[in-house]
């Protein structure tokens, strides 16, 4: 397991000096011992975060979020340009607090940063296991929107998915 | 054909940049603006980025747009809950 961690880090760097330097092999005299240095300290840093050994990210659901992400991302920009262009402006800004049901710490991480790419909110605030959101309009239906990304990011780090949405609590 | 794809998806990324900026200059607050900012720019890099792709010599050179673009996203994610965050303090004290 530890082996194989180890071994798909690797080549992930090799991956990425190949990326880095478009391909010219002569320069793998200084891009084996970066990835392999690049993999160690990884390696440092990862045991650190690992406190939940139950959490690791999953290869395999990376596509799958990515399309959500890519789709997500488009309906917040038209949404955005909707509203910058119209000439009333339709806003409603305000706060509201969303209770986090993912249980590892990257996982809540990630979330809080994705969310402020994502149509409408934006993290404003972290709490241990909720974040404040700062959104557009109060109006839109974000509980369902905001558990669909949480879901996948659940999945995305081999957890459990949460099945209903919680509350949101407005003001701050 | 694929020319007039690609001069498509640049037009639309540089009209998201445009809203971006629209959106800085129209919107009321801290928040509102970083909403603009985020979301607009990120989908007007995206397809500007989309839009060069095809005219990439190489693979790798390809995947180093791309990453460029995932880099990006990162940074404005962070960037903007911090401002938030500092914004959100200073509202509160």
């Amino acid at each position: 397991m530890m082996l194989r961690h180890v071994s798909f880090t690797l080549l992930l760097f090799l991956g990425l000096w190949w990326v880095l330097t478009e391909g010219r092999w002569s320069s793998y005299t200084v891009g084996i011992p970066a990835a392999v240095a690049c993999t160690w300290i990884a390696m440092r840093l990862g045991a650190g975060l690992e406190t939940n050994k139950a959490s690791a990210l999953q290869p395999l659901q990376v596509p799958l979020f990515f399309f959500h992400f890519v789709g997500k991302s488009l309906i917040a920009g038209f949404d955005v340009a909707r509203r910058t262009l119209q000439p009333s402006m339709p806003l409603q800004p305000g706060f509201v607090s969303y209770p986090l049901q993912l249980q590892s710490e990257p996982a809540k991480l990630f979330f809080a940063a994705v969310i402020s790419l994502m149509p409408g909110t934006l993290c404003s605030q972290r709490r241990d296991d909720s974040v404040i959101l700062h959104v557009l309009d109060t109006r839109m239906n974000l509980a369902a929107d905001l558990l669909a990304t949480e879901r996948q990011i659940a999945r995305l780090f081999g957890e459990t998915p949460p099945k209903s949405a919680p509350t949101l609590l407005k003001g701050s | 054909m694929i020319e007039w794809m690609q001069i498509l998806l640049i037009s639309f990324g540089v009209f998201f940049y445009l809203i971006g900026t629209l959106g800085i200059l129209r919107f009321p607050d801290v928040f509102t603006r970083l909403h603009a900012l985020t979301k607009a720019d990120n989908l007007g890099l995206g397809l500007v980025m989309l839009g060069v792709l095809p005219s990439l010599p190489s693979i790798p050179a390809a995947l180093k747009v791309v990453l460029c673009w995932l880099l990006i996203l990162a940074s404005s994610a962070v960037a903007t809950y911090l401002i938030a965050k500092r914004a959100a303090e200073d509202q509160a004290s």
